[in-house]
């Protein structure tokens, strides 16, 4: 019952985002109206769709920019800068005193070979995300290539564990998520969240995120039982930080203000991801 | 014999023309190619972390690769571009000074990185020229996982430098510009400076303890 009664209250909050978001990436200016007037009040506002117009005056083919100094950098306006710092604070405990020294220790008892079986299995199952997604960005050609990649390494790869679809065949990821195929339809970012335990993202990619793990046998498993869902999902995490541990470190001493660093980071990996998309999607 | 001292002098002419190539450096040589340049530079820094010899300390190694990273970068058109509108409202000396510390803050903040370099493999995909810039597409395998890694240059009188890196679709660059102008519209140049200096003096120390 209580369980019932939180995801209802989750779902409540996401309409809300997804109206948000909806006002926000297609109506324009309706981001300066309405009911987002005190949360986007930020001097950035907007910013997504100046630079949207600044990028295309980027070359092209080669993202050269001209040498002049007036470029203008892809920013997020992040109004819940506060609570966001509060939470990247909290994300960052969590990483030095739960998730990297379990990382560790799973790392020493687990080869490393395996684990990358195991980050290939999780990223297996993770096919009708990326399968349903690049259907919806009419990548019929790239949909296909998921698909057999999913058929090949789910048989031959042994349930996911093994990548003979790349390795023999060649075949690479297409990756393409929820938030991408907002983008790839012109969505804006709308704005910054830093969320506890699950990261940087924007309001496009959390509505992207929560559309997906309807896609994702991790959020069936979830929805099935809680307990399960996170400890499979924590699974996942311990399994692939095990292989990168030392990156946030070096993430940290590289920067002056990490918090700044990382939403600039993620927007940028992000926009780089949506401006994929489309650049492919010329192929086809 | 007769027609041997005929062709002599063309004879000549080629073995002058042999030397003229063969004394030109071999740097220059791979002028004009960005993604020569900069595979050359990696090579040799690969070749460098590589060398197996428990007699030699880190620091001699150091030295041979900062002189090589230096030697590909361009330092001034970095910092400039990291400071972008900030750039033109400082005076000359604050600009050298600039220059100087990004250039350290960098230099103590990544080439000790290397020393975890552990075989992984360097692959240079394609460049793209336009002008006198460049930008050359490289990927990094790490666990069987391939890092995009895209090098912007710009080409100073043959010698193509890097002035940006992009890692995983992030500008480097980018990234210290939008953290940089928020210290700037907080806490002023000054300020700014500190933070580097600070930055700096952290790096050393930790290296020291290492």
């Amino acid at each position: 019952m209580a369980n019932n009664r939180r995801l209802a209250r989750l779902s409540a909050f996401f309409v809300f985002l997804a109206a948000m978001l909806l006002s926000a990436g297609f109506t324009g200016n309706a981001l300066t109206v309405g009911f987002a007037v005190p949360l986007l009040a930020a001097e950035e506002t907007m910013v997504t769709e100046e630079t949207m117009v600044a990028d295309e005056t980027m070359d092209p083919d080669t993202g050269l920019d001209d040498l002049d100094n007036h470029e203008v950098d892809l920013q997020i306006s992040d109004p819940l800068e506060p609570v966001n710092r509060v939470f990247f604070h909290f994300n960052d405990r969590l990483y030095f005193w739960v998730l990297k020294p379990v990382a560790r220790t799973y790392g020493a008892v687990i080869p490393q070979d395996f684990r990358i079986c195991i980050r290939n299995a999780f990223h297996n199952l993770l096919f009708p995300v990326r399968f349903v997604n690049n259907v919806l960005q009419f990548k019929f050609k790239n949909a296909g290539i998921e698909l057999s990649r999913f058929a090949i390494n789910t048989t031959a790869g042994v349930a996911g564990f093994g990548d003979p679809a790349k390795e023999v065949f060649g075949l690479d990821i297409k990756d393409e998520d929820l938030g991408q195929t907002f983008g790839y339809w012109g969505v804006g970012n709308g704005i910054y969240f830093c969320w506890p335990v699950l990261g940087p993202s924007s309001l496009r990619d959390s509505v992207g995120s929560f559309g997906d793990s309807y896609l994702s046998p991790i959020g069936w498993v979830m929805q099935n039982g809680t307990e399960d869902g996170i400890a499979l999902h924590a699974g996942q995490q311990v399994n692939n930080t095990s292989l990168v541990i030392g990156d946030y470190e070096s993430f940290l001493e590289s920067s002056f203000d990490p918090y700044i660093s990382l939403r600039d980071a993620y927007i940028q990996y992000r926009q780089s991801k949506v401006k994929d998309s489309k650049e492919h999607n010329k192929i086809y | 014999m007769r027609k041997i001292k005929k062709n002599r002098p063309r004879f000549i002419l080629l073995l002058l023309v042999l030397a003229f190539i063969l004394a030109i450096p071999a740097g220059c040589l791979a002028a004009g190619e960005p993604i020569d340049q900069l595979r050359d530079a990696v090579d040799r820094i690969i070749a460098i972390l590589r060398r197996d010899d428990p007699a030699e300390l880190w620091v001699n190694k150091k030295e041979e690769i900062v002189a090589i990273v230096k030697s590909r970068f361009d330092a001034d058109e970095l910092a400039q571009r990291v400071l972008a509108q900030h750039w033109r409202s400082r005076s000359e000396t604050e600009k050298k000074e600039f220059i100087s510390l990004f250039s350290q803050v960098l230099e103590t903040t990544y080439i000790n990185k290397l020393k975890s370099y552990s075989d992984e493999e360097v692959l240079f995909t394609k460049q793209i020229v336009k002008g006198d810039r460049g930008m050359v597409y490289s990927q990094i395998v790490r666990n069987s996982q391939e890092i995009p890694i895209h090098y912007r240059l710009k080409n100073n009188k043959g010698d193509w430098r890097i002035y940006d890196i992009i890692i995983e679709g992030v500008s480097l660059v980018q990234n210290y510009r939008t953290q940089f102008d928020q210290i700037l519209k907080q806490e002023e140049y000054a300020g700014l400076v500190r933070r580097m200096e600070e930055k700096i003096r952290e790096n050393k120390e930790k290296d020291l303890e290492e």
